[in-house]
């Protein structure tokens, strides 16, 4: 499921980012891609979602974050 | 003796500022790259009997040059031939800092991992066998707290140590298909370029879009040929499978190296979080720091700005002493109604930008400010901005120069001008005096309030559609959707928050020491020529005054302009003042009140209201406001947008666009109003 609609406090792994090249960088230069897992902080489906991976926090807008595919572990 | 060049590398908010400031203590300079939000800091250091050059490289998440950032980063490596690269790194999320380490280790220069945030780190139950990771990276590796002055020694030690040694590090071994691919193309670079790193160059030419380098066909022809392999056999792009490759790896050293323990006590980010960023509170709390900025900016701010101004008139009437009474020296013009008011003008404002620099330097070293920007992203996405741009435009209100510089924190190029450009149309403080003669001559009592609350929201509107405009045609750019790592809050050290604010400062000054001042002159020599010679005829002082204006080179093109000034109800006088406010806004009152012949007058002056409900009417004097609030905002605002965006075109196109804006809807307001005055509404 997109991550923008995965509820605060779960946690899973990224299974695809539909993106162009330039988003998909960044993302990844942060340690967000395909096969990572990540936490959901707080995601209230207003505002931007905050997530954690591997120790570092991120805020992720609405529009990025519902083109992110994942499965909930 | 040669001097030890050091470049420091790191991925945003590791700390990299503080370690570099303590490294280097107070001697630094900021190499700017004009229109980018980028500074790369550079300071010398004398320690153990070694002389040592330390560069602060912009802060980034990779070096593949794909972003503006680190397309510099890139570059300074390329250009300033570092000795040796300390690579700062995050200790409480090594395993994520470590990506940038993977590409450095590849650079074929010596390099040092520094542990920073140790503390914190082990606050967190996190524990690093940095014996272990020194061995698996094959580099020195130092763990320390630049915040608490903690390895700092033990960091120069090894940075004179490795300096000696000179030896670069290996690079990550990758697949053996990849390791295999990388071989056969350096090869090839290294045969036909003579390239000092020829492995390095053969990754840059799989990984990057377009050829890194200018070289021969066969180079080209044999990186597609490898490019199109790794994609047939991987499936995915070549860039792609190096990152999931050094992650790879990383991960790996991460696991061995990295403890995890468990521990009971809540961090404190966490907490702090669940106040900052909470549904109910997140809002109210963001609204009481901008206010608290305010106040600081503009209340503490303001008792500074009566020194400076009291300062600049004791020099003033000190200079002008040095003529005898009522002389008519040109020479004594240009420096005090010139040079002097000119300079001072501009100055007067640096109370309010060094705080509001050392409020913004303080907001980020906590990390507010990145929360802040989230916070707002839901409003400020609907005008094409992200919520990065709020406090730039809020800070719009107190004055317009501080604000535009401070659209530096936001790193989207396309984002920041739109940001820049959209800003003059926040009423900065200099349009109030104006605001208050133009209401007071006309407006009652009980309605003055409301109609100023109305001007502030029209200049809101404005700058929300310019913003949502410029987004949406000329400056659309990348899709730059929200994506920004929210640090741990920390305290930050005095020391960084000055440095900082000095920076930032810094570039204020030079301004109004150059630009400033030589449009101040140009502006004084079109109201002071061609000379007035009042000897001639026995008028009065405010009178010669009046003349001396009135047949200036300023007063002419106030005439000249005055059938356009007439379609939204002014006269010759209007346009002058008009043209005059040019300089800097609330020169309208002053200019006006001269062209009524009252001498210098402030907005209020009684007289001048009574001349102005004489000469023009309700529509016409709304007309004035609205232009006054649409139209160009001053000349420092013309010099600091070319100075932000590196490039002129965009301080003509703000000035001619806020003109056309200004004057279109002020003839519309005069006609408008005119037309329902007549049929009596």
């Amino acid at each position: 499921m997109p991550l923008s609609e995965v509820l605060s406090g779960k946690t899973g792994i990224i299974t695809g980012i539909d993106s162009g090249k330039g988003i998909y960088r960044r993302l990844a230069s942060m340690g967000v891609f395909e096969g990572r897992e990540i936490s959901i902080i707080s995601n209230n489906l207003r505002t931007p979602v905050l997530i954690e991976s591997a120790g570092r926090k991120m805020a992720i807008g609405r529009g990025m974050a519902a083109k992110i595919q994942m499965e909930i572990n | 003796m040669k001097s030890i060049r050091v470049a420091l590398a790191g991925q945003p908010n590791v700390g990299k500022s503080t370690l570099f400031n303590s490294l280097t203590g107070f001697n630094q300079c900021v190499a700017n790259y004009p229109g980018v939000t980028v500074e790369c800091r550079e300071g010398k250091a004398r320690h153990d009997d070694r002389l040592f050059d330390f560069i602060d490289l912009p802060g980034t998440y990779s070096i593949s040059s794909f972003s503006p950032e680190e397309k510099i980063a890139v570059d300074v490596i390329n250009d300033e031939k570092p000795d040796l690269i300390v690579n700062i790194v995050n200790s409480a999320n090594l395993e994520q800092n470590l990506y940038l380490t993977s590409q450095l280790l590849e650079l074929n220069i010596p390099l040092i991992l520094f542990l920073n945030m140790s503390d914190i780190a082990a606050s967190k139950g996190i524990s690093i066998d940095s014996t272990l990771l020194s061995k698996k990276l094959g580099i020195p590796v130092i763990s320390g707290a630049a915040i608490k002055k903690n390895g700092i020694e033990d960091l120069i030690h090894e940075i004179i140590n490795t300096y000696d040694k000179g030896t670069p590090p290996r690079s990550l071994n990758y697949n053996s298909e990849l390791e295999a691919d990388l071989e056969k193309l350096a090869l090839s670079i290294k045969y036909n370029t003579g390239s000092e790193n020829p492995r390095w160059d053969a990754i840059r030419f799989i990984e990057e879009d377009t050829p890194y380098k200018e070289v021969d066909g066969t180079i080209n022809e044999l990186a597609e040929k490898i490019k199109t392999g790794i994609k047939d056999r991987t499936g995915s792009e070549p860039s792609e499978h190096f990152l999931r490759e050094r992650y790879r790896i990383i991960t790996k050293f991460a696991a061995e190296c990295i403890k995890q323990e468990k521990v009971k006590k809540k961090p404190v980010t966490t907490l702090l979080d669940s106040i900052f960023m909470s549904r109910f509170t997140a809002i109210p709390l963001f609204f009481v720091m901008i206010y608290v900025l305010f106040q600081i900016v503009f209340t503490l701010g303001d008792p500074m700005m009566g020194w400076i101004e009291s300062l600049f008139g004791y020099i003033s009437t000190s200079v002008s002493s040095l003529w005898p009474d009522g002389s008519d020296s040109l020479l004594r013009s240009v420096i005090v109604d010139g040079i002097i008011a000119g300079t001072g003008g501009v100055l007067v404002f640096t109370p309010n930008v060094f705080l509001l620099f050392m409020g913004i330097a303080f907001l980020e070293g906590t990390g507010y400010m990145s929360r802040a920007a989230v916070i707002m992203d839901r409003y400020m996405s609907k005008t094409g901005l992200s919520g990065k741009s709020f406090i730039p435009m809020v800070l719009g209100f107190g004055c317009n120069v501080p604000a535009i510089m401070s659209t530096r924190i936001i790193e989207n190029k396309w984002e920041r001008f739109a940001t820049i450009l959209s800003i003059p149309f926040m009423s900065c403080s200099a349009r109030l005096p104006v605001y208050v003669l133009l209401i007071s001559a006309f407006i009652e009592d009980q309605y003055r309030a409301l109609t100023l609350l109305g001007i502030y929201l029209t200049g809101i509107a404005a700058a929300m559609i310019t913003a949502r405009t410029l987004r949406s045609t000329i400056l659309k750019g990348d899709e730059n959707p929200l994506l920004i790592e929210l640090s741990d809050y920390t305290l930050p050290s005095m020391k960084s928050i000055f440095m900082q604010t000095w920076d930032r400062g810094k570039h204020f000054l030079e301004r109004a020491g150059t630009v400033i001042l030589a449009t101040s002159i140009i502006l004084w020599a079109l109201t002071a020529f061609p000379r007035f010679n009042p000897a001639e005829s026995s008028l009065s002082e405010a009178e010669a005054a009046k003349m001396q204006v009135e047949q200036s080179y300023m007063g002419r093109v106030g005439k000249v302009l005055e059938p356009a000034v007439e379609l939204m109800g002014g006269d010759w006088r209007a346009g002058s003042a008009f043209v005059a406010s040019m300089a800097a806004k609330e020169v309208f009152v002053s200019q006006i009140g001269i062209l009524f012949s009252l001498g210098e007058v402030t907005e209020e002056d009684t007289t001048l209201k009574q001349k102005i409900k004489e000469t023009y009417s309700i529509p016409a004097v709304l007309a004035f406001i609205l232009f006054t609030l649409l139209s160009a905002p001053c000349l420092a605002t013309f010099a600091i947008i070319k100075a932000e965006t590196g490039q002129w075109r965009w301080a003509f196109f703000q000035f001619a666009f806020m003109t056309v804006i200004a004057f279109s809807f002020s003839v519309i307001l005069y006609q408008a109003g005119t037309f329902l005055m007549k049929i009596g509404v």
